[in-house]
């Protein structure tokens, strides 16, 4: 996963050949999963200059007057802040609370008493017995010059740009403006679509000069690829000589951009945006574990993008794991299960494997490091119900081996990414009890046939040809939620439901919660893998086994988890939003 | 306010007190002497009760609705009605449709009179929007002679299709006829016959066509020569008066307390029309009477549609001649579309219809209800915004809906015969019904 290479260009603008990232200087990748993942010393989540204007706990307040009503806010937050913790909407488009502040676009101008002119209320710190006005006569009149200034440039684009339904540009618009032109001589031209990077496309028409992509490269991955050029009205954003916009967050200058200037090539013309459902879930990139929000439509996701975490990764995500999504493709999706190659019933597959698994001496359980605490749990209650089956035990079968699997290791740096790619090494490391088995030795040992029964717990893992073809003799079970070369090398199948179908949880490097929600239901019979393997325990014989969402309420509970809790505690489930209406974007 | 005018059912009326809800009045049938004697030994008859379906496909079951009745001979002991079949989730639908895209599901709720939901539907949301004082004068009109042809088109439906339900076929191609002028007009002025989609929030989508006021008095005079000569062939017709006259019957307060409206209510000798009682729109600059008829069954339900017919008409003709110059939607570009001008040619008209059309119009959050003389009664639209540009909920009061709940109290006691006259004179329209 996570394969730049692999992506579909539906852009019109392919990748070019020398836009490809360097080689990595890190060591090379070696097999396995690495214990315990931790972030680098002495890393701190990615910092959002802007002070926020909720005052923490004990920290110093100051009172103002915003249009009349008294507010409190804490110290060194902006009036800016302070004013939409009340509700009012001063439009924006340079500034961004992780970013510096440029106060460059003026459009969040507002009336200070005792200040001679309109201030720009991002830049203007808030101080006791301030007395701010946002709504009057003259405001709204700059509100709407400015407007009406940055739009007489703008290229008539709508129809034909990604941004189109959540611009920020159209939100103001329509909020702010609405006047028509006033203007007669032709727009100035710039140039469209230029191919700026390995993700971006680049479009100077669109652009409104905020800066915002600018200084995103100047202060967070820090590489500085993105400047200004020319003067007035010929003023361009740019690469700086010699540059790409090669950085490894770069598809973020797409979603700060309030307007379609940059583009992703990977979302470009792939679908409108307001017809996109969206839910808050959890990357399974690699170990860092950055709040995201899935996009999907008819259950097929279209990109990933950050929300904002102040604990995990601020605003920002990097762009290897915006392409986790491409593991959800419909096409390779398992529906049924499958028992020797034979579609098969899912209760019907499930008595054939507990009926097989009885009857088998050495078995291995494999667990997932990309897979949910919920599905590693419940393979540790079957490696323990496995080890006491009576009729197993008698017959002298021993007691199961465990391993752990993932993906192979990749690029880390002190920002987002971690080398690790798994979500929850941790907690299938809690699970399997810190076993030090991983890729190399059960490829061994099954190439060695020293196993007649083996259980997947996920598709994920990248195992030898040989360990492969060991695999074809005896009971081996893959829980895949897609074809993969070990889902098609087991003889069982069981339709596992993918991250985009499930409630569930992984544990993140620094070993915090991180909740994963379902973008849709599952199709088919396809299920959660802890109630795939909570149905193998009971046609075992066994007794009140706990279903996933029983197992989630647990490690709520345990870890205080107040938004988890409140998902398991509801009778509904929590339903994707339609950024049609929702507006949470641009 | 003028004052209503009642109208004198030709032949005398049954009173409410004497109705016998058992059968038919003492001497209506006039029965020759052997059948008395027949009539009086086949009484004498233990006779069993049968259970009998009426609909949902049956030819007079217009708008699918299944009545079951439970019949003892001819005699109707109990029914049943059954609605629900053309039930298509309209409310439903609302919630995740703009504003403007509601339109055309309104079109679809009473079928025969668009017109009339479009400006009901586009009221609710001016309310909400608070821009009802704001739309333009012109619009206003066109909105009334809209609504009124509409009106006609449906009364005339209603009475034709009852009557050729009796055995009338002439009336029933004369009202079709009659009715071809008012759908050719509505067809000039939207380009649809019958799913117009002409309002809009703010106004209506053009104004009128060219010559449309020369055109629309000529085809009211060909209209007004149909109505003429339906009258002239059912209103002395000895057939006609015995199956419309005491038949259906439902006293004034019971018609109040079920909640109905409109023709059925006004055929109950109760004075009240929206139009009238709580003037919208710009109903108070017209004179126009208020038929009333007191007779509590068909044939009065038919006399106060026949002459409102007439009043419609006398409206539309007023109109035509008051109409002012002006624009035909609200100036406010984050209600109404800019012109194709402008959003072909400026960034800021693409982006308003861009965010109209893909957003919707916001509508600040809270709710409203419209009420609205529709063609059966008051119909209302009660819509709650969240401020998004679709409702949170839009419900629908369909005048239907309350008429229909009376039906089984209207049937119960008549003859099998009597159920289609009586269900066609309450004009129940199922896509409006069931919604």
């Amino acid at each position: 996963m996570a394969n730049h290479d692999s992506r579909s260009t539906t852009s019109t603008i392919p990748p070019s050949p020398g836009t490809v990232p360097p080689p990595s200087t890190a060591p090379a990748p070696r097999m396995g999963v690495d214990p315990r993942p931790r972030p680098p010393e002495g890393w701190t989540p990615p910092h959002a200059p802007n002070h926020p204007a909720v005052p923490n706990e004990g920290e110093e307040t100051v009172s103002l007057t915003i249009d009349g009503e008294n507010v409190t806010v804490a110290k060194g937050t902006n009036v800016l802040e302070a004013a939409e913790l009340m509700g009012e909407d001063i439009c924006h488009f340079c500034y961004h609370q992780g970013l510096s502040i440029a106060a460059s676009c003026r459009q969040c101008l507002v009336e200070i008493e005792k200040m001679g002119k309109l201030q720009p209320s991002c830049q203007v710190e808030v101080r006791d017995g301030m007395v701010v006005h946002t709504k009057s006569a003259a405001v709204v009149k700059a509100r709407r010059e400015m407007l009406e200034f940055t739009l007489k440039n703008h290229p008539i684009d709508c129809p034909i740009c990604d941004k189109a339904g959540e611009c920020k540009l159209q939100r103001h618009y329509m909020d702010h403006d609405h006047q028509l032109t006033r203007v007669d001589v032709p727009k100035i031209r710039k140039a469209k679509h230029k191919d700026i990077g390995r993700e971006i496309v680049l479009d100077q028409e669109r652009c409104i000069l905020c800066s915002r992509c600018i200084r995103f490269c100047d202060e967070v991955p820090k590489t500085s690829e993105l400047t200004m050029t020319y003067r007035g009205d010929h003023e361009c954003l740019d690469i700086a000589e010699g540059h790409r916009l090669d950085n490894a967050y770069s598809v973020n200058t797409v979603d700060i951009c309030p307007v379609g200037a940059l583009t992703a090539k990977d979302f470009r013309f792939a679908i409108r945006a307001w017809e996109l459902k969206a839910t808050p879930t959890t990357c399974p990139g690699c170990a860092t574990g950055c709040a995201v929000e899935l996009h999907t439509k008819h259950e097929q996701a279209y990109r990933l993008v950050p929300r904002f975490d102040a604990k995990v990764n601020g605003h920002w995500m990097c762009d290897e794991g915006r392409y986790a999504y491409k593991e959800l493709d419909p096409a390779t999706r398992v529906h049924h299960a499958e028992v020797d190659g034979v579609p098969t019933r899912l209760p019907d597959a499930i008595a054939v494997l507990a009926e097989r698994l009885s009857e088998a001496k050495n078995i291995a359980v494999v667990f997932s490091a990309s897979a949910t605490n919920e599905a590693n749990d419940a393979l540790r209650q079957l490696t323990e119900v496995l080890a006491s089956l009576k009729g197993r035990v008698k017959a002298g079968g021993n007691e199961p081996t465990r391993y752990v699997l993932g993906h192979p290791r990749g690029e880390g740096d002190d920002i987002l990414r971690d080398p690790d790619k798994n979500p929850n090494t941790h907690g299938a490391n809690d699970a399997a009890g810190d076993v030090d088995k991983h890729e190399a030795e059960l490829a061994l040992e099954l190439a060695g046939q020293a196993y007649d029964a083996v259980v997947f717990l996920d598709d994920s893992g990248e195992l030898s040809e040989v360990a492969l073809q060991g695999l074809r003799g005896i009971t081996s079970v893959c829980l895949a939620s897609s074809r993969t070369a070990l889902a098609d090398a087991c003889s069982v199948l069981l339709p596992a439901a993918s991250w985009a179908e499930i409630l569930g949880t992984t544990t993140n490097r620094q070993g915090l919660l991180r909740v994963i929600q379902p973008a849709w239901r599952p199709e088919n019979d396809r299920k959660h893998r802890a109630d795939l393997l909570r149905d193998l325990m009971i046609a075992m014989g066994l007794r009140n086994v706990a279903t996933a969402k029983e197992r989630s309420r647990l490690l709520a509970e345990h870890h205080h988890h107040a938004e988890l809790s409140a998902l398991v505690a509801s009778p509904k489930p929590a339903r994707p939003t339609l950024l049609r209406w929702a507006h949470s974007r641009g | 306010m003028t004052a209503a005018k009642t109208l004198t059912p030709p032949v005398a009326h049954t009173l409410a007190e004497t109705y016998d809800p058992s059968g038919r009045q003492a001497g209506e049938l006039m029965l020759s002497p052997s059948m008395q004697q027949f009539a009086e030994e086949a009484a004498k008859l233990p006779t069993e009760e049968v259970i009998v379906n009426m609909g949902p496909s049956h030819p007079a079951m217009h708008g699918t609705v299944r009545i079951v009745l439970r019949i003892d001979g001819e005699l109707i002991k109990d029914a049943d009605v059954q609605i629900g079949y053309l039930h298509r989730g309209f409310e439903k639908e609302c919630e995740s449709s703009t504003y403007s895209q509601i339109f055309p599901y309104v079109d679809r709720l009473n079928y025969v009179s668009p017109m009339l939901n479009n400006v009901g539907f586009a009221m609710a949301v001016e309310k909400l929007l608070g821009i009802t004082d704001q739309i333009p004068e012109r619009a206003e009109y066109i909105r009334v002679i809209a609504g009124e042809l509409a009106r006609v088109a449906d009364h005339l439906t209603c009475i034709f299709a009852s009557l050729s339900e009796l055995g009338g076929l002439t009336t029933f191609f004369y009202g079709n006829m009659a009715r071809e002028h008012i759908w050719d007009l509505l067809e000039d002025l939207s380009g649809a016959r019958l799913t117009h989609s002409y309002a809009r929030i703010g106004g209506v989508a053009w104004d009128l066509t060219d010559g449309f006021a020369e055109k629309t008095r000529a085809k009211l005079v060909k209209v007004r020569h149909y109505i003429a000569d339906i009258r002239k062939l059912v209103e002395r017709n000895r057939i006609f008066l015995d199956r419309m006259e005491g038949v259906g019957f439902i006293s004034a307060a019971d018609a109040i307390s079920y909640g109905i409206t409109g023709p059925t209510l006004r055929g109950c000798g109760v004075d009240y029309d929206i139009r009238k009682d709580q003037p919208y729109s710009v109903y108070d600059h017209f004179d126009f009477d208020v038929p009333i008829a007191d007779g509590c069954d068909n044939l009065a339900r038919y006399l106060v549609r026949i002459e409102e017919l007439e009043q419609s008409m006398k409206i539309i003709e007023q109109a035509l001649v008051q109409i002012p110059p002006g624009p035909v939607i609200i100036d406010d570009p984050i209600v109404a579309l800019p012109a194709k001008r402008e959003v072909y040619n400026s960034i800021e008209g693409m982006i308003a219809h861009f965010k109209l059309i893909m957003d919707g119009i916001q509508v600040p959050p809270g709710e409203a209800y419209s009420y609205t003389e529709g063609g059966n009664g008051e119909l209302g639209f009660y819509v709650v915004s969240d401020g998004t540009g679709r409702p949170y909920k839009c419900r629908c009061r369909p005048p239907c809906f309350y008429t229909t709940s009376a039906l089984r109290q209207m049937i119960v006691g008549a003859n099998i015969a009597d159920v289609v006259p009586i269900f066609g004179s309450i004009n129940m329209i199922g896509g409006e019904c069931d919604r």
